[in-house]
């Protein structure tokens, strides 16, 4: 029943940093940001696969690259069985109309210029410009602006006189223009009021059952993804550390970071004090990860092994997979 | 220990916008003991930034506090001139954080530099002692940062602010605004740009103060989340008003207003997929077209003939220390809100 | 299973409603609303107007021709006969600056759209190419137009070209396409890390539709300020040229002649020299406060709901 949408195999994404004739000159040399490295995810088709993790762990670059916006360095990305990574511009421009992606900033994504209209429109002129007729096309504007719950005349307003939670919806509405198959939403409900949040996630949850799309969910709101999602991965300086069915990861949490992150969301629970694990320190710098396993530096549970070895992802069973050396005996 | 250290009352405030006149606080009235954490919960445009800003009179030229007080130790803030809140309230006594650590410091000088500064300042009304030195000062700096919990402080004193992460930066921050007589420490959405692991940090170290220290604190955020960690008492506002104001586990465990209720079913918390979420139907009301009545009415699940006709609800004590403005609740006894 | 969003819109739905932009006489009396409420884009705008105006109908407005000669009246003060005096050869100052704008509207307008189109058009190109090849030739080819002096390059090609308007135009747009240039390609820069930006590109459009649609018009504010400043500065250089004989020959009637013609005669009738130099200076003032108007009236963020 759960066939994989896509599977991302071994996938690393690398920032260079200090290319430039100066810093030749300077013998201050190239610096290397790990933003995605070595990460492996099947996400089933027609299921919401929830990514988490902190900033800087990679999971915003994960998302990019996985439409090319950032090229990979290596790795597979296969959608139906292609390989994204190898497409020339011609498929590319295919796999982009099946794959959408919806960005953090409601109104970053939005150029300021055009009407909410003109941005709903522009896929649509893309790919059915040859075929349909201006008043047609206004005609499945007027539709997606419907589907999103918009009133059809919000089309003539410009994104500055949108509310945050509109133009989050504007956004979403481009996103399924094309009947996508795939969806990347990129933290879809930051910046938004609870209320407004709670009406987008609802409203993309319609949709999802309505038009059989996969969500990759990348966000760092737990409670969110738990509640979305129905597989999960926990990213830590761009690599995977626990993967599995959400369910599962939220009641094992079989990695220490996952333990950490899940007992620091704030949680709503009156008259009930729980238990916080803090982890000291900040998150290491992508340029010079620490050897070993990455997390050691803050791990509450570090011994000798995590620093001379990476663990593996070890198999716990029931597709959960986490990469701890104190999984493994 | 209950003495009250800030109480604010029937606080009213306008902004003036040309022909607009803007209702951004009314009636809010509230009080606020030592060494507790009230936190103000909110959505955007509700007033609660606003609050704070009044609270430490940064508001814009635009703003017109037409009634009210607002009594700390003693004296009203409203009547003490300019020159006498820098003098002794702002920075000394009463300290605000902001969302924005990044924007807050000034990125071509030192931290070290940028501390002294504020130390500087803070000492220069005092009557007490001599004139510290140059030396003093350093070693004032580097205690504070050792109290925030930075690692290090003697050599990190001499970095810039680009070479600090977002929750140092807000960590160097809480240490600015800590002098030694603090007692009101004003947070706006101070960890809401930080990440899960680090917000929590920031939290503890927020709270730790207030309980050894007792510093009061009003801590502002969107976050029910967060509040329901940090804050002793909770005050939930909508559109310039207070809705509903009591301790953490009343309002959050047995909410008596429906907005405070409905904001809590809005969260995907518990709750388990395929469980769609409560969602408040509508906008928040521009200030300046309130609708008559109850202003949450058009909103409202259960809004009756009475909340649209009537005067806005007062806000009213329902059960000890748990205060609540809603008319269907003071009418006609304690409602269960159930959506179905 | 696909499901499609689609005729779920019911029937009676009026053609009317089903526009994406609003509709232009609309669209217009809301940006002449908020143009007209900055009250110098407003005097602006009736200056610039006033001058095309004047340049377009210079034959019927201004009382006498631009040559004809009142040689009794040589070296007049205002006058009824004479509104602004006349000059050395007796001719009508007031007729001369209206025929005088036509010069002036032509090379502000032709030098300055040239220039600013070249410049844009190249700006963006290299900075959306950040790093590659097409990029560092363009910051090259800028950077060797911008090492000379601006007037001294404009005086050698028209020089070398030969004094005629066309050349002059030619000419001063040559000199100042790279300072377009480096503000489109800095804008670029910016505006192609937008969300929007990348959002196009994961659609899959073509790098030229997003110049065009996505990057253009967005960096276009900055470009109109420095385009109303340096209309008025074209203006200056083409009296600065003419006052050096390389500009307009005589005897057309241009600003910058009259001026270097006035300044001979400076102690004895200040008029010649006087009126010529009030009309550049309204015209760079209300250059300016019009690209302003320009501005407000290209950005959707500034217009009144």
């Amino acid at each position: 029943m759960a066939v994989d949408l896509i599977q991302i195999k071994n996938l690393k994404a690398y920032f260079f940093q200090g290319k430039g004739i100066l810093s030749k000159i300077f013998g201050q040399g190239l610096k290397i940001i790990h933003a995605v490295d070595g990460i492996n995810l099947n996400i089933k088709k027609g299921r919401t696969f929830g990514l988490v993790g902190e900033s800087g762990s990679g999971k915003s670059t994960l998302g990019n690259t996985i439409f090319r916006l950032v090229e990979p360095l290596e790795g597979e990305i296969l959608f139906q069985g292609s390989d994204v990574v190898k497409m020339n511009q011609t498929e590319l421009r295919k796999f982009r109309q099946k794959a959408q992606l919806i960005f953090q900033d409601q109104f970053g994504c939005l150029n300021p210029r055009m009407s909410s209209g003109q941005i709903i429109a522009e896929p649509l002129m893309m790919h059915h410009g040859q075929q349909k007729s201006q008043q047609e096309i206004a005609q499945d504007v007027a539709d997606l602006l419907r589907a999103v719950n918009l009133d059809p005349e919000a089309s003539v307003k410009f994104p500055h006189e949108l509310s945050g939670g509109q133009a989050r919806r504007i956004g979403v509405a481009r996103a399924i223009a094309l009947n996508p198959d795939f969806i990347v939403a990129d933290e879809p409900t930051s910046g938004l009021d609870i209320s407004t949040a709670a009406t987008i996630l609802n409203l993309m949850q319609d949709l999802q059952e309505k038009m059989d799309i996969t969500y990759l969910w990348i966000s760092h709101n737990m409670n969110q993804v738990r509640y979305m999602s129905d597989d999960m991965a926990v990213m830590y300086l761009g690599k995977v550390v626990e993967t599995g069915p959400t369910g599962e990861v939220f009641d094992q949490r079989a990695h220490p970071y996952t333990r950490a992150l899940i007992s620091a969301v704030p949680q709503v629970f009156p008259g009930k004090k729980k238990e916080t694990i803090f982890l000291e320190g900040e998150i290491p710098s992508p340029i010079n990860p620490p050897s070993g396993c990455r997390f050691r530096t803050r791990c509450p549970q570090v011994f000798k092994r995590c620093e001379e070895e990476e663990p593996p992802l070890i198999d716990l069973g029931g597709e959960h997979f986490c990469a701890c050396h104190l999984h493994d005996r | 220990m209950s003495e009250p250290l800030l109480e604010v009352s029937n606080l009213t405030l306008n902004y003036n916008l040309g022909s607009r006149k803007i209702r951004a606080l009314d009636k809010v009235s509230f009080s606020l003991n030592r060494g507790e954490v009230l936190g103000v919960a909110g959505e955007s445009g509700c007033g609660k930034s606003t609050l704070g800003l009044a609270i430490i009179r940064l508001l814009p030229r635009v703003a017109e506090i037409k009634r009210g007080e607002i009594i700390f130790e003693g004296t009203d803030l409203l009547k003490l001139s300019e020159e006498q809140m820098d003098r002794n309230i702002r920075g000394r006594k009463v300290t605000m954080i902001f969302q924005n650590p990044q924007n807050a410091l000034n990125p071509v000088f030192r931290i070290e530099t940028q501390m002294m500064d504020i130390l500087r300042i803070q000492n220069k009304h005092k009557l007490s002692g001599t004139r510290k030195r140059r030396r003093d000062f350093k070693q004032e700096a580097i205690e504070r940062l050792k109290v925030t919990g930075i690692a290090d402080p003697e050599a990190r004193i001499s970095n810039y602010p680009f070479e600090f992460s977002g929750g140092m930066k807000q960590r160097v921050m809480i240490g600015m605004a800590l002098s030694s007589g603090t007692s009101l420490l004003l947070a706006d959405e101070a960890t809401t740009s930080l990440d899960v692991t680090i917000e929590a940090q920031i939290n503890r170290l927020i709270t730790d103060l207030a309980s050894q220290y007792g510093t009061s604190v009003l801590y502002i955020s969107h976050n029910l989340g967060v509040l329901s960690e940090v804050a002793d008492h909770i005050m939930i506002m909508y559109a310039g008003r207070v809705f509903e104001m009591g301790r953490t586990d009343d309002v959050f465990g047995s909410p008596r207003h429906p907005y405070s209720a409905a904001l809590l079913k809005s969260l995907p918390g518990r709750r388990t997929r395929r469980n769609r979420l409560l969602s408040i139907s509508g906008f928040v009301p521009p200030l300046d077209r309130l609708p008559p009545g109850c202003s949450f009415h058009p909103r409202c699940h259960f809004a009756k003939e009475m909340c649209r006709q009537k005067q806005t609800p007062p806000l009213i004590e329902v059960s000890k220390g748990h205060w609540s403005a809603c008319l269907l609740d003071q009418k006609r006894g304690r409602q269960k809100w159930q959506w179905i | 299973m696909k499901t499609q969003i689609k005729n779920k819109s019911e029937t009676g739905e009026g053609p009317a409603l089903l526009s994406l932009k609003r509709k232009w006489p609309d669209k217009l009396r809301v940006i002449f609303r908020s143009v007209i409420k900055v009250k110098g884009a407003l005097w602006g705008g009736i200056f610039v107007l006033l001058m095309i105006l004047s340049a377009i109908g210079a034959q019927w407005i201004s009382p006498y021709g631009p040559n004809a000669q009142d040689i009794v009246n040589r070296f007049a003060g205002p006058s009824i006969k004479h509104l602004l005096g006349t000059d050395y050869l007796g001719r009508d100052i007031l007729s001369r600056i209206i025929y005088g704008s036509r010069i002036a509207v032509i090379v502000a307008f032709g030098a300055v759209s040239l220039s600013s189109i070249v410049g844009v058009f190249l700006g963006v190109m290299g900075g959306y190419n950040e790093g590659k090849k097409i990029d560092y030739f363009i910051i090259w080819l800028f950077d060797i137009v911008r090492s000379f002096p601006q007037i001294i390059l404009a005086l050698a090609i028209v020089a070398v070209m030969g004094p005629s308007l066309f050349n002059v135009v030619l000419a001063l747009a040559f000199t100042a396409f790279p300072f377009y240039g480096r503000v489109a390609r800095a804008q670029t820069l910016s505006v192609k890390e937008a969300d929007y930006v990348k959002a196009a590109e994961a659609m899959g459009l073509k790098p030229l539709t997003i110049i065009l649609r996505h990057i253009t018009p967005n960096i276009l504010a900055p470009v109109i300020v420095c385009l109303g400043m340096d209309m008025a500065t074209m203006i200056i250089w083409v009296s600065g040229l003419s006052f050096l004989g390389l500009g307009v020959r005589p005897p057309t009637a241009s600003w910058g002649t009259m001026l270097r013609n006035g300044y001979k005669y400076i102690q004895t009738s200040v008029w010649m020299l006087l009126w010529p130099a009030l009309a550049i200076a309204v015209a760079m003032i209300a250059f300016s406060l019009f690209s302003e108007g320009l501005r407000i009236a290209l950005d959707p963020k500034e217009w009144e709901r």
